[in-house]
């Protein structure tokens, strides 16, 4: 309680005990008002009573303390959408939680969400959750449940097999709940299985260094970053984090003269290789061998000893070019060592012990790589899942439980693994919803969404967080941690168990507080609990003894004419969330296409084989082959054909069955990782046409007519310190009258050199604005309704591919266009700078929308549906549900503009720059985007746009937006060379 | 004739004179430099009887069938107006970029038809153009229906067509909310609704006279009940007929500017525009001179079927036919010089926004509506340079079809071409539109030709009384 928040926790008691009560934000009545106020209060109930009340309403007996109708709370919490495990913010409005924001105090996230945390909401209010335990298909209740697991469990407890399949547990506490409940039997253990693993990392560490454990990057200590494949702004293992770190390397916002630079190496078109400031475009085997010829150019000239001859290393299928390259790279990290960072999406343990090897070379162990102090996320561990499908299938295993896994939908052999399920005489499930895994146990009992549930996680070790619950269960579901307890006989709510976890195990790691439950409501109320380091642990050595071998078998990988690469979209990832119909809808923000997935051809390939987009292929790999229409990739490398996972759910829900096809059947283990990556498949054409749901089929600012548009402005590095972006602006002459803004002037700048295009905040808008989803057919009518929308252009120079994106949100035009066609006023420019869209005036003449520029006004083209009651909680009640036939757009977020100045009115205080964020500010990981006041000379924003580097988009037709951009910088030389 | 003079109780002096004038009626001369507008010799009673034969004898077998297919389009249009307003706009082929296409297209087009009707009866009654008595009642038919079925599109288009009403400027007590006066779809709502307003009014009182010929040929209860009603008590006397012609006279001068001002309003929702073939300062004319040539084109498809159909050859001639292709002529040539102009124009801007408009315009994926809409409009009426064709009567026909074909694609390619490339090419569409969308468009051409049907039944479809003024044109 040492200083003022924005959020409470859960129960929250001050020294006496008591709940704390809600604190009105209406503060300093002087006596003379009170008693003004309480006589005119009197006189207006003395003259009400002279009727006779018709009606009359019940008040709630007991009002939750916490609670205040139409106000908000905050609840500091971690995000269970994966295994990064981000700090959140959690909103919760008359009782209901309805949107997650980053916490920007979270000491591993710190901040910014990725698309599957907003979709959490959705997950909530899905109304095809379960609602009751099921026991062989059928509903039952939890007493039943409990009695027929005890009875079953017990002969299970001898003679066989207990596993306990999860995916990575980042709560300590339920890890070791886990463990107790598997500590009792003879042969036990916890499996933890991630569909898409990245245990090479792990593997490899255990071999260089010793470590069984996924070493924390830290791409902000870093200044070159070379990644073989890693997409880790998107989806490998920690993106939230890793994007903050490397926006924050990269930020030149404060007059920086020095950035992050990035090299990716990669073969399909990721959002990573996307933001790099050098792309190289490699084939499958071009990929490996470049990490070789690093490896060995860095191996002579690094100054360290190595048993293996760099000389000796095949480098076949490397250009002379490419040979190049990759020198003037290796020369770039020599010059940087210590600061630099290798890193390989490979989850093959061979290539990653070479990556250790060079990280090692280059000095980064310690530095940008923490080894000592590892994360807990990503734990998977495929060879004890390979092991698991053996043993079952050998009749070996007595009991599965299984903690949201699906490996009858995601593991590499689910036919295996579903026959060696039906062996198992006991198969439980915990998932919340009936999926193609759970549909097969002999009982679901269905956990708790985690905005319901208790508990904690430790990502970085020693630092530990909360999950706290912001609303009752909704329906009859119990904590996974509480049912396993019930089995084994302990009968203490979870809330207990984690209290007395953090009583024996945290609070004797600090000595700030003298008394537990002093320790335990600060840590809560912080959200946030980081241990005192102990004795530092013993350096982590690197050791090369197993890396001959692993060269030689890297140097004999054969590879065929095209190669496979199957991987995570950064909107649906593994598929866990496919029925969320905001993450279906969300377009990639590299293929831009939503509601499916294709296999991804290059350009080159498309014409090789006379493919035409959205012609049906069928991809082969020995008996496995999937039928998926063809998409076509610029900057994929000629031999890849990628198709992303997590579709062609059967049993995901309503939103998430059979849209797209399975690619985890490609998927394949060998040498004890699972291989996201195959050679010798084949391409067959059908004779089948579909069409994709794109929302943006233009790639290029460079239209027909050959003239290249001047949307996106960039600048190298040089070119921005040796102040090139300062030009002049043009002053425009106007025949209208200015806007007079008396208060206040919202302004907003995007930062196109931080953005990623990851997504974000597209899905944060559409939690916070109750955007409708439309479904793929309308999706391909061209009709989504996203308020914001990241555009990507693609620039081809030579080889390259440049990816360039840019959001857009409603660009607020002081002259705006929409106003003055709009002939019933539904549109109008308020004294704030903000232009209004009245919903329940606009009749629909879509006028507005055909004279917008910037194309953001989405038009209600018919009642998008909002039926469901258990759906309908998740509606922001600060936001009007637009009804058929009327425009909507993007506001600012107006609704969380006026909550601030009410508060700040009602405060007696100016609102602070950086008082209000924007859904789509807060939810950036990036920090590419920067709301305020442009009446406050001093605000944040304006000192953006005084920066020199800001643009309007579209400034020759004088709209005068309120939005501008700051343009795109490019750690590189050759940016901007033939356009400036 | 042969009545004697006797009965007639003339004096012989009178008897005399008269018998001169029925001698020089017998047998007539005909001016060396000018053909007569009426063929065949009409006496004031024969133009009484043919005109009105019309809607007072029992319809044809042709009049039925043409009847029976203008009412299923119109049915089709209506289950699609059904469907429109129950589902929503989504049942169209719109989008996010493309936010008008066919409903504005219809809208423009028939807006346009609309104008040969005032053109004809104002302009050339004023510049005193006697051939236009055979035609300027049914064209004046014809623009009150284009309106009508004008009108509907501004309503259905919108999102919530039942709230139209709030595009009006009415008194209500919502306040200082009322309507936007800088928005071109008010000034639509004012032009147009002035523009038929006067053209109703106009049409109406040209067809009191006709209508009191109608009440007194008329031989039943209801039919007598009918035209009593709508000939106002006209009476035929001299200051009736004086204060008529004043009244007409006066109307026409107020109708006239009207002809150029509906047009150019309605241009003005593109005109004022900032999207690329929208932003335009040559709309208002290019577009006067586009609805003229339509409205033209589309009269004189109705009148080389209905002088076949209803046996007015002798009524609507050659030379009328003649007269109106010549204006198609010009007014296609305008259009035509309109379009170069336009090309010219951006290329001519330096605007790269407005050059690339002009090539995906003209070599886009709607090229084919453009060459449709340069073929019909710029090319085609210039074979009326040729007298062959314009007194070929099929050959009038084809063309005149064509012309319009190629005005609803000038304004589909307008509309269309322009918005779904516009300035961030991430937001470039396609449009296609839905069945829904054809049969509105399938439906206003029903309504057209229903009304226009029922019109003929119930009107005289000539101006009786007009035509008797010309009667003698181009005798001695």
């Amino acid at each position: 309680m040492t200083e003022e928040r924005l959020w409470r926790k859960f129960l929250e008691t001050d020294e006496h005990g008591k709940p704390v009560p809600y604190k009105s934000p209406i503060v300093g009545i002087s006596r003379r008002a009170f008693l003004t106020a309480l006589g005119y209060t009197s006189a207006a109930i003395g003259l009400m009573s002279c009727r006779v009340p018709e009606q009359k309403i019940i008040p709630q007996l007991r009002q939750a303390p916490e609670q205040t109708p139409g106000v908000s709370s905050w609840y500091a919490s971690t995000c269970a959408g994966c295994s990064a495990g981000c700090g959140t913010l959690v909103k919760v409005r008359d009782g209901r939680p309805i949107k997650l924001e980053g916490n920007p105090e979270h000491p591993v996230s710190k901040g910014g969400l990725c698309p599957v945390a907003h979709s959490l909401v959705f997950g909530l209010f899905d109304p095809e959750r379960l609602r009751k335990p099921l026991i062989g298909g059928k509903e039952a209740t939890w007493k039943e449940v409990d009695e027929q697991v005890t009875q079953r469990l017990t002969p299970a407890r001898t003679g066989g097999k207990i596993r306990f399949l999860s995916n990575s547990v980042i709560s300590p506490t339920s890890r070791s709940v886990i463990e107790m409940f598997i500590s009792g039997n003879e042969d036990a253990k916890h499996i933890v299985y991630e569909p898409v693993s990245t245990s090479a990392v792990r593997t490899a560490h255990k071999l260089t260094h010793g470590v069984d454990a996924t070493p924390m990057f830290h791409f902000d200590k870093a200044q070159i970053v070379v990644s073989f494949d890693a997409d880790f702004l998107g989806t490998w293992i920690s993106p939230v984090q890793f994007t903050r770190e490397y926006s924050r390397a990269r930020d030149l916002k404060g007059g920086q003269k020095e950035m992050l630079k990035h090299i990716q190496f990669e073969s399909r078109m990721s959002l990573t290789g996307a933001n790099a400031d050098k792309r190289i475009k490699t084939s499958a085997a071009e990929q490996i061998e470049s990490i070789l010829y690093l490896f060995g150019i860095l191996a002579e000239k690094g100054g360290k000893s190595f048993s293996v001859d760099p000389g000796a290393i095949q480098t076949r299928s490397l250009s002379p070019a490419m040979k190049k390259q990759i020198a003037s790279v290796a020369g770039e990290l020599l010059s940087h060592r210590g600061s630099s960072l290798v890193i390989c999406g490979s989850n093959d343990t061979d290539t990653q012990q070479v990556v250790n090897s060079i990280n090692d070379i280059l000095g980064n162990y310690g530095n940008t790589i923490g080894i000592d102090n590892p994360t807990l996320q990503a734990q998977g561990n495929d060879r004890e899942f390979a092991e698991l499908i053996r043993e079952m299938n050998a009749g070996e295993v007595t009991a599965l439980f299984m903690l949201n896994v699906n490996p009858v939908y995601d593991c590499y052999s689910s036919e295996e693994f579903a026959a060696g399920l039906k062996k198992v005489p006991l198969k439980v499930s915990f998932d919340s919803s009936l999926n193609e895994t759970g549909s097969l146990a002999d009982f679901v009992c269905p956990d708790h969404h985690s905005f319901e549930a208790w508990g904690d996680a430790e990502t970085l070790k020693g630092t530990y967080t909360f999950n706290q619950p912001t609303i009752a269960p909704l329906f009859e579901t119990r904590a996974y941690q509480e049912s396993l307890m019930r089995w084994s006989g302990d009968d203490r709510s979870f809330y207990e168990v984690l209290r007395t976890f953090w009583k024996e195990n945290l609070f004797p790691k600090q000595a700030k507080y003298a008394k537990f439950e002093e320790f335990w409501d600060n840590s809560l109320h912080d959200g946030i609990f980081v241990a005192d380091s102990g004795p530092t642990e013993k350096r982590a050595e690197f050791t090369s003894n197993d890396l001959d071998e692993a060269l030689s078998r890297l140097g004999k990988q054969e590879f065929s004419d095209y190669s496979l690469a199957v991987y995570q979209k950064t909107t649906l990832r593994d598929g866990r969330f496919a029925n969320s119909p905001w993450l279906q809808e969300l377009p990639d923000p590299i293929t831009k296409t939503a509601w499916d997935n294709y296999a991804c051809l290059s350009p080159g390939t498309a014409s090789k084989l006379d493919l035409e987009e959205g012609r049906v292929v069928t991809i082969k790999k020995g008996s496995k082959a999937v039928q998926l229409p063809i998409l076509i990739q610029r900057g994929q490398s000629d031999d890849c054909v990628a198709i992303a996972l997590g579709y062609g759910r059967t049993k995901a829900g309503k939103a998430g069955n059979e849209v797209g096809a399975n690619a985890f059947p490609f998927v394949s283990f060998s040498e004890d990782t699972f291989r996201y990556s195959a050679t010798d498949i084949s391409i067959e054409p059908t004779e089948n046409r579909v069409y994709l749901a794109k929302t943006q089929t233009a790639e290029s600012t460079l239209d027909p007519a050959g003239f290249k548009r001047p949307l996106i402005q960039e600048y190298s590095l040089n070119d921005f310190v040796n102040g090139k972006h300062e030009e002049e602006r043009a002053e425009h002459q106007t025949l209208w009258h200015e806007h007079d803004y008396p208060d206040h002037k919202w302004g907003m700048v995007i930062d196109l050199s931080a953005c990623t295009g990851c997504n974000a905040c597209v899905l944060s808008c559409q939690a916070e604005n109750n955007i409708p989803v439309v479904g793929k057919d309308e999706v391909g009518r061209r009709r989504e309704m996203h308020w914001l929308r990241i555009d990507r252009y693609y620039e081809e120079s030579g080889e390259e591919t440049k990816t360039r994106f840019q959001p857009l949100p409603c660009m607020q035009c002081d002259n705006a266009s929409c106003e003055s066609v709009c002939p019933v006023l539904a549109t109008v420019h308020s004294s704030e700078g903000l232009n209004m869209q009245v919903y329940n005036r606009c009749v629909g003449t879509r006028y507005c929308a055909n004279n917008c520029p910037y194309k953001v006004r989405r038009f209600n083209w018919f009642q998008y549906p909002h039926d469901d009651p258990v759906a309908n909680l998740a509606l922001n009640p600060d936001v009007t549900v637009r009804s058929r036939g009327v425009m909507e757009k993007c506001t600012f977020c107006v609704q969380r503009i006026e909550e601030k100045k009410i508060i700040a009115r009602n405060e007696n205080r100016p609102i602070a720059d950086g008082e209000i964020k924007t859904a789509c500010q807060q939810s950036c990981p990036a920090d590419a985007i920067v709301f305020g006041d442009l009446k406050d000379l001093k605000s944040s924003v304006n000192q953006n746009k005084k920066s020199g580097r800001d643009y309007v988009l579209l400034e020759d037709l004088n709209r005068n937006p309120a939005v501008s951009y700051l343009a795109k910088v490019t750690n590189s030389e050759d940016v901007g060379k033939e356009e400036h | 004739m042969a009545v004697p003079m006797e009965k007639l109780g003339l004096s012989k002096h009178e008897a005399r004179l008269q018998n001169r004038i029925d001698r020089i009626a017998e047998h007539p001369v005909y001016s060396p430099l000018r053909k007569p507008l009426i063929k065949g010799d009409k006496t004031h009673g024969d133009v009484s009887a043919d005109i009105s034969r019309i809607h007072e004898g029992k319809a044809g077998a042709a009049w039925w069938v043409a009847f029976a297919i203008a009412v299923t389009f119109l049915v089709t249009g209506l289950i699609a107006g059904y469907l429109t307003v129950t589902i929503g706009i989504g049942t169209w082929g719109l989008n996010k970029t493309v936010g008008w296409a066919f409903d504005i297209t219809n809208f423009v087009f028939w807006i346009g038809i609309g104008h040969a009707g005032t053109f004809i009866s104002a302009i050339l009654y004023l510049f005193n153009q006697k051939w236009r008595t055979s035609i300027n009642r049914s064209a004046e038919a014809m623009t009150l229906i284009a309106v009508m079925c004008a009108g509907v599109f501004p309503i259905i288009h919108m999102g919530r067509p039942w709230l139209f009403y709030w595009v009006l400027p009415y008194p209500n007590t919502r306040g200082t909310l009322w309507v936007n006066f800088r928005s071109p779809l008010l000034w639509d709502f004012f032009a147009i609704s002035t523009y038929f307003t006067i053209s109703l009014v106009f049409w109406y009182l040209g067809l009191v006279p006709d209508l009191a010929t109608a009440r007194d040929r008329a031989t039943t209860k209801w039919r007598k009940r009918f035209y009593t009603i709508l000939a106002l008590g006209w009476n035929g006397s001299n200051r009736t007929w004086s204060r008529y012609e004043t009244v007409y006279g006066m109307l026409a001068a107020l109708a006239t500017p009207l002809v150029l001002s509906v047009h150019s309003i309605v241009s003005f929702d593109f005109a004022t525009s900032l999207i690329p073939g929208w932003h335009s300062t040559i709309f208002p004319p290019y577009f006067v001179a586009g609805a003229v040539f339509s409205g033209f084109a589309m009269v004189m498809t109705l009148m080389i079927v209905v002088r076949k159909v209803m046996n007015l050859q002798d009524y609507i001639t050659i030379k009328h036919l003649d007269n109106m292709c010549k204006v198609t002529l010009l007014t296609g040539s305008i259009v035509g010089l309109a379009y170069i102009t336009e090309l010219f124009i951006g290329f001519y801007s330096g605007n790269p926004n407005e050059i690339f408009m002009i090539i995906n315009r003209v070599l886009g994926p709607y090229a084919w509506a453009y060459w449709i809409m340069f073929g019909c409009n710029a090319l085609i009426p210039q074979l009326f340079w040729f007298k062959r064709f314009r007194t070929t009567i099929p050959l009038i026909f084809a063309i005149s079809i064509l012309v319009n074909v190629g005005m609803w694609f000038e304004r589909f390619v307008i509309i269309t071409t322009s918005l779904h490339r516009d300035y961030l090419p991430s937001s470039w569409v396609m449009y296609f539109p839905t069945p829904v969308e054809l049969g509105l468009l399938l439906g206003s051409f029903g309504l057209f030709f229903t009304a226009f049907l029922l019109f003929l039944r119930l009107f005289p479809v000539i101006s009786v009384n007009e035509v008797k003024g010309v009667l003698r044109y181009g005798k001695h």
